[in-house]
């Protein structure tokens, strides 16, 4: 019985630490708070396109971090906005549906459009918040619960999850409001990236990306003191036209497309994303530490490999024989074993140094073999017992031979990695 | 014999005037329906229908040599047997008339328009026209489709619902017309808009019991995010580098775009949309990961 108990906080404890392992500070939670210059599914449609771009970043572990939709409206502009803006396209076109194409953004937005954008929304919204007078009522108090309930600790006594508010637009004023609605404490656990930023941003907290060609916002901003464009728009996207001012203006459309802003606002997200050291060097060795059968080239099909125990991946050392053609450059790819799913690479090592009658028509002397070490992009976590399959994952022109079964120690797991998520 | 002379000139010039406002007013016939647009029809099937024109008076048509004809592009498909014209059709009198449409079995979707003309033969064997025409419009589609309800369509919120969906026809057709070689990507819509069609229908039905209304329109719209969330790996949005990926987010927006554009085709319809969004300002829903997305599709649209 006791053995039993003391196996069952072992197993516990060994709980704990993988979780904390994978996930620091239990993960975060990032909340998509829109702009009201779109309705529930494109703001879903911007939270979608928002994960991919933020999971894709090399420094985050997309299991630790969830995405949700802030979802927010502002009836008593909109209505004025609608009903002005169906009424004006049915007079000008006979189509009251004209003026839903151009808030879809499935047509060029005519200056009509663009001008009762302005009129009826954003000197209004901003004139609200300019005199503090900005407020969303019931629907504050319902997000700050889902905050709640999404940053709610895994483990009794474990820490909250991280906040990240992002916010487009009137959606950045809304985000800054919730942030200063929460409880002190929460309010520390808490950070707003905005994207046209409606309001002025604490450093510690908030960081924002306006594009300078963000003609829409700009000429409003300006008047009520938001912070002044802060990305320079040199792509080919031409947000100099009069009829692109509301694409120019839109979160997924443009900010999350052009990769100016869209790199700047991942890394914004990424830098409020909590860190930790991983766990200490962890050294497998080949022979001894992974099971399989020895072979003598490394080739393309892979080799599955099943450590014994549990750690982190950060690097790969491998004997190089001899490499020929005209590249050079190769890594590996981390696969499950059904290959179903890449769960890392490496960065890109060049052996082009490997090449010539030096190393290539004396490939099995053992003597001429380089190890060259190809660190994990993203160290991923790797369970014992489970078997796993390496690619490597070369420029096509390359052709080489590696050797891996055969060297020890020519296998490493771990070593002092600082890496996010 | 002068007086009887000069009474009969007057006898005449009234019987003239008489017939040429009897032959004036003859031509006012309706017809039944008052559009023929049928279910849409597969390449290589036909169909049949009978319609009706009556004679809506004010007089008899009487003595004239009718002869109707199939005008348009429509032309190319359909054909009219003649009727047995009666020598005197009375005013209220109905006649009815045979008409066949076949669709070539290599015929692409398209809509065909074209019109049913009542025609009078006059004398040196030319045609007339003689009264209204009969609006025709066949989809040739190889998915059922329902016909178009058109400007009728838009006369009330709730629109013209014939379909095994239960959404708008015009919704329909834009779907089926958008994506006619998809049916997973067809039916993602049809779940898509099963919710847009319910969240207005729910909205307008609990307008007095304002709890109920947001609470069931919020369950609509999850089934809507539903739909959106079903489509991304039905287009491969979930696949590919991360700019492939955009940019199949991006096709799937404009697909959601060009239906929800025919579904807010009235303002009226706008103003319901814009009502029941507002109560959804509150929520805030987790993005499932990519592998829970294909459970999210309907798999039972009839239900």
């Amino acid at each position: 019985m006791k053995i039993v108990k003391i196996l069952t906080i072992m197993m516990m404890v060994w709980m704990t630490s993988l979780s904390w392992a994978v996930c620091p500070g239990q993960g975060a939670d990032v909340e998509f708070v829109n702009g009201v210059d779109v309705k529930k599914e494109d703001a879903k449609a911007s939270t979608t396109r928002l994960k991919k771009v933020v999971t894709e970043h090399p420094e985050v572990n997309s299991s630790c971090v969830d995405f949700n939709t802030s979802y927010n409206t502002n009836e008593p502009y909109f209505i004025d906005f609608l009903e002005a803006g169906l009424q004006k396209a049915e007079e000008l076109s006979g189509d009251s549906n004209d003026f839903w194409k151009q808030y879809f953004r499935t047509v060029p937005a005519l200056d009509w459009f663009n001008n009762l954008v302005v009129e009826t929304l954003f000197v209004p919204i901003n004139g609200a918040i300019g005199l503090g007078e900005y407020a969303l009522g019931d629907q504050t108090l319902e997000h700050l619960a889902k905050y709640a309930e999404h940053t709610a600790p895994a483990t009794v006594g474990g820490q909250r999850k991280r906040l990240i508010l992002v916010g487009h637009s009137q959606g950045s004023a809304v985000a800054v409001l919730e942030r200063k609605a929460l409880s002190v404490s929460d309010q520390a656990n808490t950070f707003v990236v905005s994207a046209s930023a409606f309001t002025v941003p604490e450093p510690e907290h908030d960081r924002y990306t306006t594009l300078d060609k963000d003609n829409l916002a700009s000429t409003v901003f300006a008047t009520w003191g938001a912070p002044i464009p802060n990305v320079p728009l040199e792509s080919t996207t031409n947000c100099d036209n009069t009829n692109t001012k509301w694409l120019c203006h839109a979160f997924k459309e443009t900010y999350l497309n052009i990769p100016e802003s869209r790199n700047k606002i991942a890394d914004d997200i990424v830098a409020f994303l909590p860190t930790q050291s991983l766990p200490s060097l962890v050294l497998y060795n080949a022979l001894s530490d992974l099971s399989g059968s020895a072979g003598e080239d490394f080739y393309y099909s892979g080799n599955d490999f099943s450590p014994t125990t549990s750690g982190i991946v950060a690097s790969l050392v491998v004997p190089v024989a001899c490499a020929t053609g005209t590249g050079g450059l190769i890594r590996f790819a981390l696969y499950t074993n059904d290959l179903s799913e890449i769960l890392s690479y490496t960065d890109y090592v060049d052996v082009s140094d490997m090449t010539g009658s030096y190393y290539c028509d004396n490939r099995g002397d053992v003597s001429r073999r380089v190890n060259k070490t190809f660190n994990f992009l993203t160290p991923a976590f790797i369970v014992a017992g489970t078997h796993y399959r390496l690619k490597p994952d070369a420029d096509p022109v390359t052709t080489f031979y590696l050797y891996w079964w055969h060297l020890a120690p020519a296998w490493y797991f771990s070593g002092e990695v600082t890496g996010r998520l | 014999m002068l007086k009887n002379k000069k009474f009969l000139l007057i006898l005449g010039a009234i019987l003239a005037l008489v017939s040429f406002g009897v032959w004036a007013t003859t031509a006012s016939i309706s017809w039944t329906p008052s559009r023929y647009t049928p279910y849409s029809i597969a390449p290589g099937q036909s169909t049949t229908t009978t319609v009706v024109f009556t004679n809506d008076g004010p007089s008899t048509i009487n003595g004239k040599k009718l002869v109707l004809e199939v005008r348009g592009d429509v032309a190319g498909i359909t054909t009219v047997t003649q009727p047995n014209f009666p020598t005197t059709i009375k005013k209220g009198e109905k006649v009815s008339v045979n008409l066949s449409v076949a669709s070539p079995s290599n015929a692409p979707m398209r809509v065909v328009n074209g019109t049913l003309a009542l025609l009078e033969v006059v004398g040196s064997g030319t045609k007339d026209t003689f009264s209204a025409t009969l609006p025709i419009e066949i989809t040739l589609s190889p998915i059922s489709v329902p016909p178009d309800p058109s400007e009728f369509g838009k006369m009330t919120v709730e629109g013209v619902i014939t379909n095994q969906y239960k959404i708008r026809d015009d919704v329909l057709r834009a779907i089926v017309f958008a994506y006619p070689t998809s049916e997973p990507i067809r039916n993602a819509l049809i779940q898509y808009s099963q919710a847009d069609q319910k969240m207005a229908e729910d909205y307008l039905a609990l307008a007095n019991n304002p709890v109920e209304q947001k609470r069931v329109v919020r369950l609509d719209a999850q089934k809507r995010d539903n739909g959106y969330f079903c489509m991304l790996p039905l287009f491969g949005a979930n696949t590919g580098t991360l700019d492939e990926q955009l940019a199949k987010l991006d096709e799937i927006d404009n697909a959601r775009h060009a239906i929800e554009i025919v579904f807010l085709n009235t303002k009226e319809r706008s103003r319901i949309y814009d009502k029941s969004d507002y109560l959804l300002g509150g929520t805030s829903e987790r993005v499932p990961d990519d592998n829970e997305m294909p459970a999210l599709c309907d798999t039972n649209l009839l239900d």
